[in-house]
């Protein structure tokens, strides 16, 4: 008998299985070093590009900030959410559950962070962004904002680069989603609709969490 | 040889199964009546599996995940859902037979 038939899944979904929920076969410490080295490295990345995920998530390019503040936004936001998902575990779950699994998955969910930081790398891309900066600013201070088009400092095709990054940063913001609430129902062994909604709840929470959390960091630091 | 599984639910309404009837090997003799399946035999074959390999590795969750190439918290939920089985079938079999065992 084949062990996925004994663990009661079914042949043939390996990648699937892998891309969105992965805690089937890694948890714990290998996934709790995965992760946060992807988290550092995104860090590293972000510190280069002067991107910041300034709040669970949120990712947005610009402010200037030491390096370090860059480092410490993916490990703030992890920790937030793991330690929301934990309580909610507590509330929800009849399991008796590791703090390592919750730790160590919803480190892993955050991958898809590392894909985020490296679409705004390219030099292109890093351009393109400065000058959507500088035409933002123009608008704001402008007393008609029509009079300053957003073209007169970004070329359309520029434009239509950075709706693509856009794009594929959504999608990585929509699989982050989908691999924090399996690290959630793995970890906390938890399934369900009171597990999707209190899911739900808890990320509302940890957004606001982490943006007053990262906010003080921001004050603290460039005040 | 064809390796034969004991049949657990009635293939015509899916209703659990019971013993009625077991003959000696030997001589034939025949003793019959209503004979509860043990809990653990009344687990699909691949639960019946887990369980074994549970004994194997001495009661160890982090050795069965090492052994199936998943994750801890997988054969822990699948644990969890398999007691919860158990724990079914044992107030199924104390409410069928007036809470007494016939094993």
């Amino acid at each position: 008998m084949s062990n996925e038939a004994v663990m009661g899944r079914a042949e043939g979904k390996r990648l699937s299985t892998w891309v969105f929920n992965p805690f089937y076969y890694i948890a714990g410490g290998q996934a709790l070093v995965a992760g946060v080295v992807a988290m550092l490295l995104a860090g590293v990345l972000n510190a280069v590009t002067l991107s910041h995920f300034d709040g669970v998530l949120d990712f947005h390019t610009g402010l200037v900030t030491p390096w370090w503040v860059s480092m410490l936004e993916g490990p703030v936001n992890w920790l937030v959410m793991s330690a929301l998902f934990l309580a909610g575990g507590k509330l929800l779950s009849t399991s008796r559950f590791r703090v390592l699994d919750v730790l160590g998955t919803q480190a892993l969910a955050r991958v898809p962070t590392l894909i985020m930081a490296l679409t705004v790398m390219p030099p292109p891309v890093r351009l393109a962004n400065a000058r959507l900066a500088q035409a933002a600013m123009a608008a704001q201070s402008a007393q008609s904002p029509a009079a300053n088009s957003v073209f007169q400092f970004i070329a359309p095709a520029e434009l239509a680069m950075v709706g693509g990054v856009v794009l594929v940063v959504l999608m990585m913001v929509a699989w982050m989603v989908v691999l924090m609430y399996r690290a959630f129902a793995v970890s906390c062994n938890v399934s369900g609709g009171k597990a999707i909604g209190l899911f739900f709840a808890l990320m509302v929470a940890g957004e606001i969490v982490s943006k007053v959390l990262l906010g003080l960091l921001y004050y603290a630091t460039l005040n | 040889m064809l390796n034969r599984m004991l049949p657990r639910n009635c293939p015509s309404c899916g209703a659990g199964l019971e013993v009625k009837r077991f003959e000696c090997r030997a001589c034939k003799t025949a003793v019959e009546g209503e004979f509860t399946l043990p809990i653990l035999a009344r687990l699909a074959p691949e639960e019946q599996e887990f369980m074994l390999l549970l004994l194997e590795e001495s009661g160890s969750l982090k050795g069965l995940a090492q052994r199936y190439g998943v994750s801890y918290p997988t054969v822990r939920n699948r644990l969890d859902a398999l007691r919860a089985k158990v724990r079914a079938l044992a107030a199924e079999k104390m409410d069928t037979s007036g809470g007494v065992t016939n094993e």
